[in-house]
């Protein structure tokens, strides 16, 4: 659908003619993201202010024009893709900090800032921002609450919600209104409605984000197994045990080798599992829980059990886990990534799962684990290009996510429905669940522009 | 809870209170009452029955959830918890506490208060600071909605997206878009230990001063309550180890015993004498949970009979401010969670013209960004505030009006706890 001309020349008019894109070239890389699904918007628009998207939205309404905010593009359930073409708003021009205020523990960032950059801005107070998604190099906070975004870290600290204390929304109708801006607000909690909505009742212009004292001392450890099983029980121990450790990642065999293949950043090759396991808080316990979590490992067999000494060593640790996603598409070209969440004793079972659902459809897949939270990332690496292979990928995806239902879990721990779980949604609520959710966007969205065609079953 | 008992409390005429025994039973009578356009109310104990609006409506039937009395799935090794609305805090904390683990949230109305009207009503004391609020630590809720269906959200494990967080909404809607049944926690393993730190100061501005080390400090600390010099004085008479000072700020700390020791060895020094002037008692394990109960037993058990207690809502940066601008408000003792920025302001004397008190409170705090609720108080208080055309809570009119249209998704008729809420919702 090619874009009315008055349209165009209004939106020119808003963010300036050079901020308007509709070449063909421009506008293809702005139909995707990090999954599979692709869209083809109209018109990109790149913003620079809540006032730009205030006139947009308004416009974008009165013209029945669909819209989605864009950060950088990193969802992984296809929540930035113009399904339905119209417009995409760019912000990553509004990535300012606009206020730190360590003595009301907060900080208030435009939508469109990287979520390490908030980090890097609170550092020389002594602060942080504790959600780290894998992708907080570029991800933006934006983006992070529409998909409630979690990451290594929320196993001790908690997701998204849990952190951010106000947003300045564009509601579809125009108006722009800020929840928690001085507080908590008396009544519904729409706020904690919003964040997670996949940007579907409204656009976030601005954050007001909770923010923490960095962690008196820190020990990174990687202990190795020879089982997945044994590596899965240590994490239910060490959590069973009262150890609340800031991080327990786990890899499988072939993620390990993945990683070692493109970043060779030490982990041993022939281990079927490692865990990256990362204790904080004040100095004087730092010790009493780090040899804690050593003595359960080696009660679950680890083999060894490496404790990283310096920052570097703590740096080459966490860049295979952080880099294991992307070191996926040296197998094959593709890769979908599901995020099942199941209770965390379950994991051994789950993983078992995985294994014969790849066997049965001839896929390989590397398993990247948010352990101590239940949460599973098996990584389906296939070739896109190949229609057949594709489809077996979407089946194996699916049955993945039908094993974690099955087990008392949930099919998206963290990177949200968006387009390609539509139809998964199916497998947690009935028809009287999903209607009530239909309404509540309509309530925020009624002529249906915001961010069309996410979250809800189709077939 | 008898008819007349409720009747007293919310201010209408009870036709019956009923306590169904089962999930389906619940569904079933919601669905006949509703068929003969009844209103009603939910109660777990009543605890906080006071809280909220009166009910417009001639009269209502109280359903009450104490029937569902049970704890539906404790797994230990996932940290998680699933129990009946109308379980009671006390009985919960103690199954848990068997396998070394708690619901981090206090319930400073007492132990028989049900976990569903603790959920309903948002409800949380002093170590929200350390561990979330109701919202941070509901995981999933199953309810019943007015037409009898009854429906799921969230679930049971602590990250999940998929789909709305509607357990979101439902936390605080007192009672007002379904009747919740079932209530999924996510838990802790039980502290090691405990130490609190009981420090008084002259005036507002050495609290002030005290309260930004504190939340400087990454020591594990999980309340900061900051009294003003009623409270402080109340606390003193009553036998509390409170030093010489008008304001208080206290501390409660958990964790091992090495990291606790170093952590109040520290902000003793930090917050003492020396450096902002504070007086200091550290308190030890048992006594210092024996101040935390005088804490809630001085300020937040006489609810049921205080003339009207209001919620102070605020940014962080201005609880200490909160605190000195409510002094001259002789009617009240003031306390907040000076890391929070919520806090109560507790009316005892019937006396007091409530009116004109609740214009002074919203004058002084105006400036400081914080805005206040009625949040409990006797059916006569509510009617003398409604009569002059102030509202129970502050809300903007834009925020309520779609607030009014989610009310009506879930309670299309309006049955549901008419009234009772922000706006008359």
């Amino acid at each position: 659908m090619a874009l009315d001309r008055k349209l165009e020349k209004q939106l020119r008019k808003i963010v300036g003619k050079r901020n308007v894109l509709t070449l063909p070239e421009q506008l293809t890389v702005y139909g995707y993201d990090a999954s599979l699904d692709r869209g083809q918007p109209d018109a990109v628009v790149l913003v620079d202010s809540t006032e730009q998207v205030a006139q947009i939205v308004r416009l974008a309404t009165a013209s029945g024009v669909p819209y989605v905010a864009r950060g950088s593009g990193t969802s992984l359930s296809g929540g930035p893709v113009p399904a339905r073409g119209g417009l995409v708003l760019e912000m990553s021009r509004m990535a300012r900090v606009e206020e730190i205020d360590p003595r009301d523990r907060s900080a208030v960032v435009q939508a469109g800032i990287f979520n390490l950059k908030i980090g890097e801005a609170l550092k020389p107070y002594g602060f942080t921002y504790a959600p780290d998604p894998a992708s907080q190099k570029v991800s933006t906070i934006g983006g992070n609450v529409a998909e409630n975004a979690g990451g290594p870290h929320c196993l001790k600290y908690g997701v998204t919600s849990h952190h951010v204390l106000g947003v300045e929304v564009v509601w579809p109708d125009g108006t722009v209104e800020w929840l928690g801006q001085d507080g908590e607000e008396a009544g519904y909690d729409l706020l904690g409605l919003l964040i997670g909505s996949e940007g579907t009742l409204g656009v976030v212009t601005r954050v007001k984000v909770k923010i923490v004292p960095l962690p008196e001392a820190v020990k990174t450890m990687l202990a190795v197994f020879d089982s997945l099983t044994d590596a899965a029980d240590a994490v239910s121990e060490i959590i069973g045990e009262g150890i609340l450790p800031a991080t327990l990642e786990m890899m499988d065999r072939t993620t390990i080798q993945v990683v070692e293949d493109s970043m060779a950043v030490g982990y041993p090759r022939d281990a079927e599992a490692v865990l990256v396991i990362e204790v904080d808080g004040p100095a004087a316990g730092i010790q009493v829980e780090a040899d804690a979590v050593a003595e359960i490992c080696k009660r679950h067999r680890a083999r060894e059990l490496r404790v990283a000494r310096d920052d570097a060593e703590r740096d080459r640790l966490w860049a295979g886990r952080r880099g294991a996603y992307g070191a996926m598409t040296r197998i094959q070209p593709s890769t979908m990534v599901a995020d099942g969440t199941v209770p965390r004793t379950k994991l051994p079972y789950v993983l078992k799962r995985v294994a014969e659902i790849a066997d049965k459809y001839g896929l390989t897949v590397g398993n990247l684990l948010h352990a101590g939270d239940g949460n599973l990332h098996p990584n389906i690496v296939f070739d896109a290009s190949n229609p057949e292979e594709k489809e077996r990928a979407l089946k194996a995806s699916f049955e993945i996510l039908e094993v974690c239902v099955e087990v008392g879990g949930t099919i998206s721990g963290e990177h949200g429905i968006g387009l390609e779980k539509r139809n998964a949604m199916r497998l947690l609520f009935n028809e009287r669940e999903l209607e009530l959710m239909r309404q509540l966007k309509h309530v925020f969205d009624p002529q249906d522009l915001c961010n069309p065609d996410k979250i809800f079953p189709v077939a | 809870m008898t008819a007349k008992e409720a009747e007293a409390i919310l201010g209408v005429e009870v036709e019956e209170v009923v306590a169904p025994e089962t999930d389906e039973a619940l569904a079933d009578l919601v669905k006949n009452l509703a068929k003969e356009q009844r209103r009603f109310v939910v109660a777990g104990s009543g605890t906080k029955l006071r809280w909220g609006d009166l009910p417009k409506a001639p009269s209502v039937t109280v359903v009450q959830t104490t029937g569902l009395d049970q704890i539906t799935d404790h797994d230990p090794a996932n940290l998680t918890v699933s129990v009946q609305s109308g379980v009671r805090y006390a009985a919960l904390q103690r199954a848990l506490g068997e396998h070394g683990q708690w619901l981090p949230l206090d319930s400073p109305w007492g132990g028989d208060a049900t976990l569903g009207g603790i959920v309903a009503a948002a409800a949380c004391g002093p170590r929200r600071y350390g561990y979330g609020a109701p919202r941070d630590l509901v995981l999933g809720v199953r309810l019943v909605l007015p037409d009898g269906s009854q429906v799921h959200f969230g679930g049971k494990t602590v990250k999940n997206v998929a789909g709305y967080d509607v357990t979101k909404l439902l936390v605080g809607s007192y009672g007002t878009l379904g009747l919740l049944t079932e209530v999924t926690f996510r838990l802790r393993p039980l502290p090691q230990e405990e130490r609190s730190l009981v420090l008084t100061f002259a005036t507002p501005d050495s609290l002030d001063v005290a309260v930004e080390a504190v939340l400087r400090s990454p020591d594990p600390v999980v309340a900061v309550e900051a009294l003003g010099t009623r409270a402080t004085g109340l606390l003193r008479s009553e036998g509390a180890p409170v030093p010489d000072g008008a304001y208080l700020l206290a501390l409660r700390l958990e964790g091992t015993r090495p990291v606790l020791q170093a952590a109040v060895d520290r902000l003793a020094s930090d917050l003492g004498p020396e450096a902002v002037g504070g007086k200091a008692a550290v308190l030890e394990s048992s006594d210092s949970a024996a101040f935390w109960n005088k804490i809630e037993r001085l300020f937040y058990s006489g609810w049921q009979q205080a003339k009207a207690v209001l919620k102070l809502r605020g940014p962080v940066r201005n609880a200490v401010g909160v605190l000195a601008a409510l002094e001259p408000v002789e009617a009240g003792l003031a306390w907040v969670g000076a890391g929070t920025g919520v806090g109560y302001l507790k009316i005892d004397s019937p006396e007091v013209d409530l009116v004109s008190l609740f214009r002074e409170v919203r004058s002084v705090l105006g400036p400081l960004r914080a805005r206040v609720d009625l949040l409990a108080a006797d059916p006569a208080a509510k009617r003398e505030l409604s009569q002059a055309g102030i509202p129970l809570w502050s809300v903007s009119d834009t925020l309520l009006a779609r607030m009014r249209d989610v009310k009506k998704i879930f309670d299309p008729g309006n049955l549901l706890a008419p009234g009772r809420f922000v706006g008359g919702i």
